[in-house]
């Protein structure tokens, strides 16, 4: 079978979460042996490219084994990143697909390679699509109204309108209406989480939304296996992943500062925005029980985990499908999440881990104090998280994919 | 569908120091959909790490046995007459359910289509190098389960071949109502799972390979475990099927062979890595099957550095470094070997299957081909040695008695 996977941007120019499941699908694909190829978007220089056609600069490599046709227009449109209409593009995508015959097509991300969905609907090629986040429904992706509120979908385009008046009404209503029928389309609309699935159900009310949950490596996963005492003092609580304001990193920071107890600590792992680490470690303000740790690397995850007893994910934004907090359910951490989104979906407050009320930092220190105060409570919210849930292998998300692939083709 | 499921399974698990992907297999099996309930038995040998903390953490019925006393069916045996359910899965500590169905679409398939038992293909993990996948891929064509699903009975026309393609179930994963199971038990040290398969169809039974449903399992062993593995294998095949044939091979010219081939080898992955990459997978395999045309023009090597191979483990070799030590003397004759030939087939194999999914070979695959040609070339060596130990049985040879007590052991 060959598979064409479709993604905004690619290793080894880029690397989020969404590039991560695309590399793992078409690896492992490979590996199950069918023929594979991701198409993406790319933004290098003139020079990397080594064929023209008419607009389009592209290039053929592989990346670590997988081949990548990666291209790029020489006169990007002005609404690259959130159209979805690009007239130049048809005949280079449908040029592609019949050069490439796929059996399949899987999207892992539209933008910017969108004319290939149109042009695989056109040419009969089957496609299914994995929603990773909420561009399809915003343009702005996160679900963010202007004010900084968040938005709870575009309500065919009227929340828009109202809450994002940079949008012209016509431009959001053609953009919907392109979405729709890029779904309605698809032979089946995956999400690695019930939440951001039911985000878009409740949008499209007639799409049937299928939950794959992510798969880790588990290779570098280590079950940490400490068992807590009443009177244990020295819990070490911790942040890992970008930072940046919608990761909610200073409520972690303002909840923290505000508890007085010399034996806690607080380890924050990751890079971001300069501007936001600056405001981030002027809240710190010197306090010795928080630690600015840098990044870790992938292979030193067992590790990491197993130095630490709570993992705190404070996102003030709907996340999807937090991968920390997988990490840390596989590594058997116990969580405090935003009572939000992809983080509340896995974690049952009490249950599994804590929630507390998203961008309230009281909310947070309260879940903190509990920890602090009572510690051997965690010791069943080990247990509960061992023995109640099961974060797949790469291996099993790849194979309930390869089951959807075998029954389309 | 099964309507109102309330059959219980116990999955037999033969334990040896399970390493750290055990819990998450032990996680995967409670967590499976579609029965009242699941028993883990695990049989340990033992293991001196955490697997039997493990498993009593998961609650499984824990059975400690000698590791001398160890042997694939021994383990399984007293496993299931430990259990207590209606079916049995007898599996492994290294292999993963694809999905939380996996058991019940196992036993839905054995309920709807009159089997009385159960395996299923392979899917590979992440890490599997090219050559388990071009052995596993061979072996699906061999049995027929290449994208489909496979029941068997006794063939009409049977032979040690068509009772292998009909008889195989594989303990990686086999589903077997515990009746049946006790009727038979296993037998043998080694493939006691192929021994089982025969037998129920020479019962009139009909067994299953799946397609359809596969489960994950894959493991990147050295050149030294394929060299011990075609050993075992070529033994067993001939202990089972009486018609297995055996090739009479002297033993001083297997050698010759073995050194032959070996240095053949490295003149190849030499070639192959001055080629600038990445290219079509037609020129390296013309590169390659180049060499093969003008085999007649090379002869016997004079002498061969071993250390120089970073594409073979240690063990294997030193194992190699002593045949050559002692055993073999330069010819200065054309090669008039045969074990090229058996390479070549495996060759056209492993084409076959790059062409079905690559359109270049880039840096990574090449290394990856490179390790396949001395993984598949231990495998032969292991097969032939086999041969030779098998002809001279009753001559004492005391060179292949003391290879044989070597290879035989731990696979």
């Amino acid at each position: 079978m060959k598979i064409l996977y479709l993604v905004h941007q690619f290793y080894p120019e880029c690397y989020t979460g969404t590039e991560k499941f695309i590399y793992n699908m078409a690896s492992m694909m490979q590996k199950f042996g069918n023929n594979v190829k991701v198409i993406t978007y790319s933004f290098y220089k003139d020079a990397f490219y080594d064929k023209i056609s008419k607009d389009f600069l592209f290039k053929q490599f592989t990346y670590k084994g997988i081949p990548v046709l990666a291209f790029r227009l020489q006169k990007p449109p002005l609404d690259l990143h959130f159209g979805l209409s690009n007239k130049d593009m048809i005949r280079f995508s449908e040029k592609i697909i019949e050069i490439e015959k796929p059996d399949i097509i899987h999207i892992g991300h539209p933008m910017r390679v969108h004319e290939f969905v149109t042009s695989a609907a056109k040419l009969k090629i089957p496609y299914i699509l994995t929603l990773t986040d909420f561009w399809l429904m915003c343009p702005k992706v996160i679900l963010k109204a202007s004010n900084g509120d968040l938005c709870t979908g575009p309500q065919k385009g009227i929340q828009c309108n109202k809450l994002c008046t940079e949008f012209q009404e016509t431009y959001i209503k053609d953009r919907l209406e392109k979405v729709e029928f890029m779904l309605a389309n698809a032979k089946g609309i995956f999400s690695p989480s019930k939440f951001l699935a039911n985000m878009f159900k409740n949008e499209f009310p007639k799409l049937e939304v299928n939950v794959i949950n992510h798969g880790l490596r588990y290779d570098n996963i280590k079950t940490n296996n400490k068992i807590y005492r009443k009177n244990d003092k020295n819990i070490i609580f911790c942040y890992a992943g970008s930072l940046n304001s919608h990761k909610g990193v200073h409520i972690i920071l303002d909840a923290f500062t505000k508890i007085k107890n010399e034996f806690i600590k607080l380890k924050i792992y990751g890079s971001g925005e300069e501007r936001y680490v600056n405001r981030l470690k002027d809240i710190a303000n010197g306090d010795n029980r928080i630690e600015f740790c840098g990044v870790f690397k992938e292979e030193n995850i067992g590790d990491v985990f197993n130095s630490l007893d709570v993992i705190i994910v404070p996102s003030i934004w709907y996340e999807n499908y937090p991968l920390v907090l997988h990490e840390a359910l596989a590594s058997n951490v116990p969580a405090i999440v935003s009572n939000l989104g992809g983080m509340a979906e896995k974690i049952q407050d009490g249950f599994n881990g804590f929630t507390f009320d998203t961008g309230d930092y009281k909310s947070l220190g309260d879940k903190i104090k509990l920890i602090i105060d009572n510690p051997e409570i965690l010791n069943e919210i080990k247990e509960n998280i061992k023995k109640n849930v099961v974060i797949p292998t790469v291996e099993q998300e790849a194979y309930n994919y390869l089951k959807v692939y075998e029954a389309i083709k | 569908m099964l309507q109102n499921n309330k059959i219980d399974i116990s999955v037999v698990i033969p334990t040896k120091n399970a390493g750290k992907e055990f819990e998450f297999l032990l996680k995967t099996l409670r967590g499976q959909k579609g029965f009242r309930s699941i028993e883990l038995v695990v049989v340990d040998s033992g293991s001196t790490d955490s697997t039997v903390n493990i498993a009593k953490e998961y609650n499984a019925k824990i059975i400690n046995i000698l590791p001398e006393d160890f042997t694939h069916s021994y383990a399984r045996n007293i496993g299931a007459e430990n259990s207590s359910g209606n079916f049995l899965f007898f599996t492994v500590q290294d292999a993963l359910p694809s999905n939380e169905k996996f058991l019940h679409n196992l036993m839905v398939f054995l309920k709807n289509n009159d089997v009385v038992a159960i395996s299923c293909a392979e899917i590979p993990r992440e890490d599997a190098d090219l050559f388990y996948r071009v052995v596993s891929w061979d072996h699906c064509n061999f049995f027929g389960i290449n994208n489909k699903d496979k029941i068997a009975k006794l063939p009409k026309i049977f032979n040690y071949n068509t009772l292998r393609q009909n008889g195989q179930l594989s303990n990686i994963a086999c589903f077997v109502s515990k009746d049946v199971f006790m009727n038979y038990k296993y037998r043998y040290s080694y493939a006691e799972d192929l021994d089982f398969g025969i037998r129920l169809i020479k019962d009139g039974n009909k067994i299953a390979l799946l397609s359809s449903t596969r489960i994950i399992h894959s493991h990147n062993r050295s050149a030294y475990y394929f060299l011990k593995r075609g050993y075992v294998d070529s033994l067993f095949l001939k202990e089972i099927f009486n018609d297995f044939p055996i090739p009479h091979i002297n033993f001083n010219e297997l050698v010759l062979d073995m050194i032959f081939t070996y240095k053949f080898i490295n003149n190849i992955v030499q070639k192959i890595s001055l080629i600038d990459l990445p290219v079509t997978i037609d020129l390296i395999e013309s590169c390659i099957k180049g060499e093969y045309k003008q085999i007649l023009n090379f002869t016997y090597p004079e002498t061969i550095d071993f250390d120089e191979n970073q594409y073979v483990d240690g063990k294997f070799k030193f194992f190699l470094q002593e045949l050559y030590n002692e055993k073999y003397k330069q010819l200065s004759v054309s090669y008039y070997g045969f074990l090229i030939n058996s390479l070549l087939a495996f060759l056209n194999s492993t084409f076959k299957y790059l062409n079905n999914i690559y359109e270049i070979i880039d840096v990574v695959l090449i290394e990856d081909l490179k390790i396949c040609l001395y993984k598949q070339y231990a495998l032969l060596c292991g097969n032939y040695l086999a041969y030779c130990y098998i002809n001279n049985f009753h001559k004492e040879n005391i060179d292949l008695y003391r290879i044989h007590e070597e290879l035989k052991r731990g696979v």
